[in-house]
């Protein structure tokens, strides 16, 4: 070790000697990990006799100026061994040697810090500076893309992010367990401030999660916040930075019919006859659209063809997109700021931090804000005895008013429709336009004249007439004591309260459609006088809600140390935990409310069905009373164990027992015990070892299960409730009974291998897994006749298995100038081994990639129907029965056989990971990321093969290609659309081959640019970083040829679908 | 010496949590949900409104009361609806729940949930009467439910061939892990019959609404079920049983015809009706659709008010708005005193006894007339009387659950009454004939593969 400490050092000061000795007055020194290379922040670094102290920065790097030699330098730093030294100039780069041998990082599990050195589990970690290479305001984006294991599904819905894959069936079990400092965090990730957090370690096998028992089997993420230290000066720092995006792309969503499109399938529709009954319809009075009122108009003759003609002219013009970007979009920016206070004396330390984020969100008028405070203390208050006390509050805010998002229904004529789109919303000078909402405006037109109140609906009036509040205030308070009870004993209790609240206000003014619909909906005309009586009083319509969550923690350990000469070490520790977690919530609705003097009516008659507009009777909707509760408890005893000899094996052992009042069973029926064991092997202090181009090649290996706390119910469970016919309290049953019921677990084996090259400018770790999801729970379908469609068991099993490689390599490493690459690369394999349902070939085929369980298959695939072309007769699409092309759907769908579907494979990549380049030249600082994913496929969406799905939600780009005459099979795979429809048509063309695509992408990620000034001062203390980040930059390469991100899948008809918004962020980081 | 003490007092903090603990962990997660197991539990249970709703439409859509243009027919999704109006022969396509039938069960399954758990309870004196009450309501929900399903999926009953018929599984235990076959027709009227006995001996003759069963409402159900059976004198006796406790009839004079609707909701009270429930509400429902068949329409002569307080007309042509739910839609699926009039008047007619048939059916027709104007009927003879009966029946019960289905499969046994039932769709032309199979419907595909009974032919 030490040997190859003073090669590289000399290395060095070969490369740098000459440049050093021209600026004898000046010094710039860099502080570098012995073990990792990496820079060293706030190492404090003295020159004793120039009486010069510095502190170097987040690169490392301390400068002093106008010294006078000879003088000897001292660099402590911690959990780094001192270094006391003769100075010398011409030596640049400073080694220091961590503690505790030589390991080089601690990671954190949440109970303890560990050395890596001893770990023989799977942990990755995220240090500060990897971390804030991006910048955002959720601490989980910063996470993308850089981190091994961790894949982020940004076109599945189900959950947004694993680590090494799913193991359980569950959809709601499948999150990865979030543990801040020392506690799992239970609130809203988005409230947690990046800029408090230090490193983040991810732990993947069951040797760091068994230590989380019963919740850790998804994987834990484990974020560390920034803590002061004793005996540091006061530091400050401040960071501030400004992204913008660009606009929203809307015109990039494929789901989309032009003007003269959508009226060409109006007009169709409309010979056909599909509207008759809404233009016949003298109750309910739906909504009919302007061109089907023109068209309506000229049947009767009550316009020329002339007029007709024009007016559908005029609207082949509109765009609703450029309509959607001009009004109800605009740039995103995200301002933020922190600012950070840390130090400390011999017996205190202590940070403050502050910081705020201010965000103008894509959606015009949208906006949100959070502040984040915090004050952390550590009192030494007896040689032994160590208090440490934690305050975090958390106050955010979101006023969304704009709840109108590109093709959501909110807007739309009726729901699960979309706004047809030579819809107008503003003239061109902006002034807001009404479109159609809920009924016909010949209606309309009848009953205002009566005197109703205005009864039109403008989507920008009713965004001016809401105000639409979520605030969310979040204060964790912590305190622990440490007490060294003798050297090799200590004991600690920690106890933790986090409290969040959450406040929604929900106004409709006076003026808004909402307000006016309801009013006008009850409201009640004398004939003969004429006038109006509101048994639904005029005014707005107050919604608010609150939810709150409170979780306690408390934790007692007990901690072992001991070695004994150099070849022995043994660490231990034992403790238990208990955990609370409520929430409770409520919500109230208020009519009549006059916001100027914040009044309400609440004598109103919500008994009676009273007659209502345009057709029919109705209750007033009762505001709800309920109150809801959930109480999650768990208590919890673990016990890890860690013996070395010689640093050379390293062999660890965890347990884990769990219980919570999870099931309604007997308790100790509840109780799930887990545990691990694990070993380390460092190859290269063998001395047999003779490798010299790979001094460092450690092996190492675990087992063990981690648990799964689904929450499952055993026993016959109802809900309660109101009835809506009666009022009476109401039961519903939840859940058929199956006395059975465990908990689902999960064996991992890991094996790892960690190595480093001679001069470090390599290295690196590879590791295999394989998880093994056992019991499972699973839902058995029951015969109908049992009153029940399906009950949970245990029984289900998975199997993942998987590589990941993370690899260093220094390129150039010169003084001035350094070229590092990273390359992350995950491979993949899920599998479905037990379940015991089986799910039909309709089942699997009719999905987008969700969780559809067969036995030898991955969890997430993509099936389709054969594909044997266009009928070039008649422009059907054909597929094939009993090996013949076909076009009886309805057979070709029922006669499926999972021999007869193609497979295509799996719907999550099965390989992923990025190559980050990162540059350094003088002050220069610069880095790109790759993104890379691979292997699966994915659903393309299309355009609906019947004529009245286009004008109720299925719009898409491929009607132009639809077949229309013969010949036209041969230009496109779109089959003709058809009037009346057929539904099987539909969807075997859905779900065909034809429409799976290779999802294979390379995506170019982003660009962070910096330059570093400084350090000056009187001190040398002060520095200032000066950088610019482009994220989301775009699609290098596709394996699909129309053009789709595949990570903005145009399949679910989900609104929006616009790939995420490339954003520039201008920053500064000042540090005195 | 000082490490023992330690060890000796997370010991005994580790007893303590240990005692402790059993009792922390049985907390419940979810407030709202619990496992039921005390009377307001089962009671609560028996208030869900599931229990009065969902009573399924392919019944209505089967009937010839009702037609659809073919623009609104295609308009509507493919599925039940389009089949069950055409009698197809594949009814479900691919939809899995299947409120005649996968309904049903559910509403079986939580009375049999409460029929159990009742019995496990210790009841104290007070409670008694509540106690019966719940019991009562839960037999009578199991009786109401198996009784609809008899009307969907097995043929009519025929004494003949009851015993070998096929009915529906007999569920009458939650538990499920036991699996059933069919049971015989004959013998799910025997249960059903047996659950009303009992019901009737429990259920109070008040209740506090009208979605929670009576006395009387189970003895209208065992009378509308003798007649299903053919046995007149019993369901002239229940019938009789009903109407002593709850005879009220609406002047239809008081009514105000010209209201969208003119009967009063559920919330409001509607007299006539003595056990509320809902039918499921399809697509074909609401607006101006669905068309009522104009002949009918036109029997209903200009002092009948039912033609107004029932009808209104849209472009000239009927559409019904007289459901006793007092909603525009969905249809009415309980109990009301009107049909017990007309089951009693049948019973009577059925057993010979003509002119105490006619005076039935007289005291319920003079409520439906216009003041004055109404002269009462009368019949030359048994027969005469109960096909007046028949004809007043078909007019005073349009759309109401599914007994305008179950009269077309019960009437089809007899030549007199028989009729084939035709549409036309699309310039397709449909027909139903007597005692067809389609008549019963195809028991859900899911259940066949899953507990192997027999599926019905059609």
């Amino acid at each position: 070790m030490r040997a190859i400490f003073r090669v590289r050092a000399i290395y060095c000061l070969c490369l740098t000697m000459s440049s050093v000795l021209l600026h004898a007055q000046n010094y710039e020194v860099k502080i570098l990990d012995a073990e990792t290379k990496t820079p060293i922040e706030a190492a404090a670094v003295q020159l004793k006799k120039n009486k010069q102290l510095a502190i170097s920065d987040a690169s490392g790097i301390v400068k002093f100026t106008r010294i006078q030699l000879p003088d000897s330098i001292q660099i402590t730093a911690l959990n780094y061994r001192t270094v006391n030294l003769l100075f010398n100039p011409q030596t640049t780069i400073y080694y220091l040697q961590p503690f505790a041998g030589e390991s080089e990082v601690i990671v954190q599990t949440g109970y303890q810090s560990l050395p890596k050195e001893r770990a023989t589990g799977s942990f990755t970690q995220i240090d500060n500076q990897l971390f804030n290479r991006r910048i955002s305001t959720n601490v989980l984006d910063r996470l993308d893309g850089i981190t091994p294991g961790v894949l982020f599904n940004k076109n599945n819905g189900e959950e947004a992010f694993n680590i090494r894959g799913r193991s359980t069936l569950e959809a709601g079990a499948s999150r990865p367990l979030i543990v801040l400092d020392n506690f799992p965090f239970e609130g809203q990730i988005n409230q947690i401030n990046p800029n408090d957090v230090e490193s983040i370690t991810l732990l993947k096998d069951a040797a760091a999660a068994s230590i989380w028992g019963s919740r850790a089997a998804n994987g834990v993420i484990v974020i560390t916040t920034r803590k002061g230290r004793l005996n540091q000066p006061l530091q400050i720092s401040f960071t501030q930075n400004l992204s913008v995006g660009v606009m929203s792309n809307l015109f990039y969503n494929r789901n989309y019919l032009t003007s003269s499109e959508y009226i060409e399938a109006e007009r169709l529709l409309f010979d056909r006859g599909f509207y008759n009954a809404s233009l016949s319809n003298t109750t309910t009075r739906p909504a009919i659209s302007p061109v089907v009122e023109l068209l309506n108009q000229f049947r009767r003759g009550t316009i020329t063809e002339a007029f007709l003609n024009t007016e559908l002219d005029n609207l082949n013009q509109e765009d609703l997109r450029k309509q959607f970007s001009q009004h109800l979009y605009q740039r995103e920016a995200n301002q933020q700021y922190a600012l950070q206070l840390r130090g400390g004396s011999d017996k205190h330390s202590y940070l403050f931090s502050f910081g705020y984020d201010d965000n103008k969100e894509r959606q015009r008028f949208n906006q949100n804000s959070r502040l984040t405070l915090q004050a952390q203390q550590s009192f030494k208050l007896r040689p032994r005895l160590e208090l440490t006390t934690t305050l975090y509050y958390v106050a955010s805010k979101q006023n969304r008013p704009n709840s109108f998002p590109y093709r959501g229904n909110a807007l739309s004529p009726a729901s699960s429709t979309q706004l047809y789109p030579y819809a107008q919303i503003a003239d061109a000078g902006g002034n807001p336009l009404p479109t159609m909402k809920d009924y016909r405006s010949s209606y309309l037109d009848s009953v205002e004249a009566l005197g109703f109140q205005p009864w039109r609906f403008s989507v920008l009036d009713e965004i001016a007439q809401t105000q639409h509040e979520e605030q969310t205030r979040t204060l964790i308070a912590r305190t622990g004591l440490k007490y060294r009870i003798t050297d090799a004993w200590t004991a600690e209790l920690h106890y933790q309260q986090e409290y969040q609240q959450a406040l929604l206000l929900n106004l409709k003014l006076e003026n808004s459609y909402t307000a006016r619909d309801l009013v006008n909906r009850f409201s009640q005309r004398n004939p003969t006088t004429g006038a109006f009586t509101y048994p639904l009083p005029k005014g707005g319509i107050l919604e608010q809600a609150q939810s709150d969550l409170n979780s306690q923690n408390l934790r007692g350990q007990m901690q072992y140390q001991q070695k004994w000469s150099d070849a022995h070490e043994l660490n231990g520790m034992a403790g238990f935990e208990i955990r609370q977690r409520k929430t409770t919530g409520f919500s109230r609705t208020v009519y009549g409310y006059e916001a100027a003097y914040g009044i309400g009516i609440s004598n109103l008659n919500y008994q009676t069905s009273l007659p209502v507009h345009p057709f029919g009777t109705a209750m007033i909707t009762a505001t709800p009373n309920n109150r809801t509760e959930t109480l999650n408890r768990f208590f919890s005893y673990y016990a890890n164990l860690s013996y070395s000899y010689h640093k050379r094996y390293t062999f660890t052992a965890s347990a884990r027992s769990d219980a919570a009042n999870l099931f309604g069973v007997r308790a100790n029926q509840k109780r799930t015990p887990l545990w691990s064991l694990g070993g380390l092997w460092d190859i290269s202090k063998e001395s047999f070892y003779k490798l010299s181009w790979l001094p460092h090649l450690k092996i190492r290996a675990t087992y063990g299960f981690n648990g799964n706390a689904v929450n499952a119910n055993s026993l016959l469970t109802v809900r309660f409730g109101t009835s809506g016919l009666t009022g009476f309290p109401m039961a519903t049953l939840a859940s058929a009974p199956n006395s059975e019921l465990r908990w689902e677990k999960v064996g991992t084996l890991n094996l790892g291998v960690d190595f480093s090259s001679l001069s470090g400018r390599l290295h690196g770790s590879i590791e295999w897994y394989r998880k093994r999801g056992l019991d499972l729970l699973q839902e058995t379908v029951l015969p109908p006749s049992t009153g029940f469609s399906s009950f949970s068991g245990n029984g289900a099993s998975t199997l993942t298995t998987g590589w990941e490689f993370l690899i260093n390599y220094a390129v150039v490493r010169k003084k001035n100038m350094e070229w590092n690459m990273q390359l992350v690369l995950n491979t993949l394999k899920d599998q479905v081994i037990d379940f015991v349902r089986t799910n039909s070939p309709a089942q699997f085929v009719r999905t987008t990639g969700n969780l559809i369980a067969k036995p030898g298959n991955p969890l997430f695939s993509i099936w389709s129907y054969p594909w044997a072309g266009i009928d070039p007769s008649n422009g059907d699409p054909m597929g094939y029965l009993a090996g013949v092309p076909s076009n009886n759907y309805t057979s070709i769908i029922a006669a499926a056989q999972s021999d007869s579907l193609v497979f295509h494979g799996s719907a999550r990549p099965t390989f992923w990971g990025n190559l980050r380049q990162d540059f350094q030249y003088k002050r220069w600082g610069f880095s790109l990321n790759l993104i890379f994913k691979g292997g699966y496929y994915f659903r393309s969406g299309s355009v609906s093969l019947n004529y009245q799905d286009l004008v109720l939600g299925r719009q898409h780009r491929d009607y132009t290609a639809r077949w229309q005459t013969k010949g036209d099979e041969l230009k496109s795979n779109v089959p003709s659309i058809i009037y009346p429809s057929n539904v099987a048509r539909n969807d075997f063309y859905t779900y065909s081959a034809v429409l799976v695509e290779r999802g294979d992408h390379l995506r170019f990620q982003d660009i962070r640019l910096s330059y570093r000034l400084g350090p000056w001062g009187k001190k040398h203390l002060t520095s200032l970083e000066l950088y610019g980040y482009l994220n989301n930059i775009g699609i290098l390469w596709r394996a699909n040829k129309k053009g789709i991100d595949p990570d903005t899948n145009d399949f679910v008809l989900g609104i929006e679908n616009i790939p995420a918004i490339r954003t520039a962020t201008f920053g500064l980081k000042l540090h005195l | 010496m000082k490490r023992k003490y330690y060890s000796f007092y997370l010991m005994i903090f580790l007893f303590v949590a240990c005692q402790k603990q059993e009792q922390w962990l049985e907390a419940r997660t979810n407030i709202a949900s619990v496992v039921p197991s005390s009377l307001k539990d089962y009671s609560a249970i028996m208030d869900a409104d599931f229990l009065v709703r969902s009573y399924g439409y392919l019944a209505i859509l089967g009937t010839d009361h009702i037609y659809l243009t073919d623009a609104d027919y295609n308009a509507a999704f493919n599925g039940p609806e389009k089949n069950g109006f055409i009698w197809a022969k594949d009814v479900y396509e691919s939809f899995t729940s299947i409120s005649e039938w996968n309904g049903m069960y559910q509403k079986i399954a939580m009375s049999n949930i409460c029929l159990e758990g009742l019995e496990k309870l210790t009841v104290h004196n007070n409670e008694l009467p509540e106690w019966n009450r719940v019991k009562g309501t839960a037999l009578f929900f199991r009786a109401f439910c198996y009784y609809q399903m008899l009307q969907h999926f097995a043929v009519p009953y025929e004494a003949a061939s009851a015993q070998t018929d096929l009915g529906v599984p007999l569920r009458l235990s939650a538990d499920v892990n036991i699996k059933l076959g069919r049971s015989s027709v004959k013998d799910c009227y025997d249960q059903v019959r047996s659950d009303l006995t009992q019901a009737i001996a429990l259920l109070p003759a008040q209740t506090a609404v009208k979605t929670r069963p009576t006395k009387a409402a189970a003895e209208s159900l065992l009378a509308r079920v003798y007649l299903m059976l053919e046995q007149w004198d019993q369901a002239e006796k229940h019938a009789a049983m009903a109407l002593a406790t709850q005879s009220t009839l609406i002047d239809f004079n008081t009514l105000n015809a010209a209201a969208t609707i003119a009967f009063p909701t559920l919330q409001v009270g509607h007299a006539e009706v003595i056990f509320y429930a809902e039918s499921s509400s399809s697509s074909y429902y609401g607006g101006n659709r669905p068309l009522f068949d104009s002949t009918l329409y036109r029997s209903y002569v200009n002092n009948d008010l039912r033609r107004t307080v029932f009808f209104r007309l849209f472009n000239g042509l009927p559409i019904f708005k007289g459901f006793y739910t007092g909603l525009a839609t969905p249809p009415f699926s309980g109990i009301a005193t009107n049909e017990l009039y007309l089951i009693r008047a049948e019973a009577l007619a059925r057993q010979g006894l003509k002119d105490q048939a006619m005076g039935v059916l007289n005291s319920l027709l003079i409520k439906r007339w216009r003041n004055g104007t109404y002269i009462p009927l009368t019949a030359v003879d048994a027969g005469d009387a109960l096909a007046k009966i028949i004809t007043e029946r078909k007019k005073e019960l349009p759309l109401t659950g599914s007994l305008v289905w179950e009269d077309l499969r019960r009437l089809n046994k007899d030549p007199r009454f028989a009729r084939t039932l035709r549409k036309r769709v699309n310039g397709v032309f449909y027909e139903l004939p007597p005692k067809d199979p389609r008549y019963v419907l195809p028991i859900p595909d899911i259940e066949i593969k899953l507990s192997g009974i027999p599926q019905n032919i059609r």
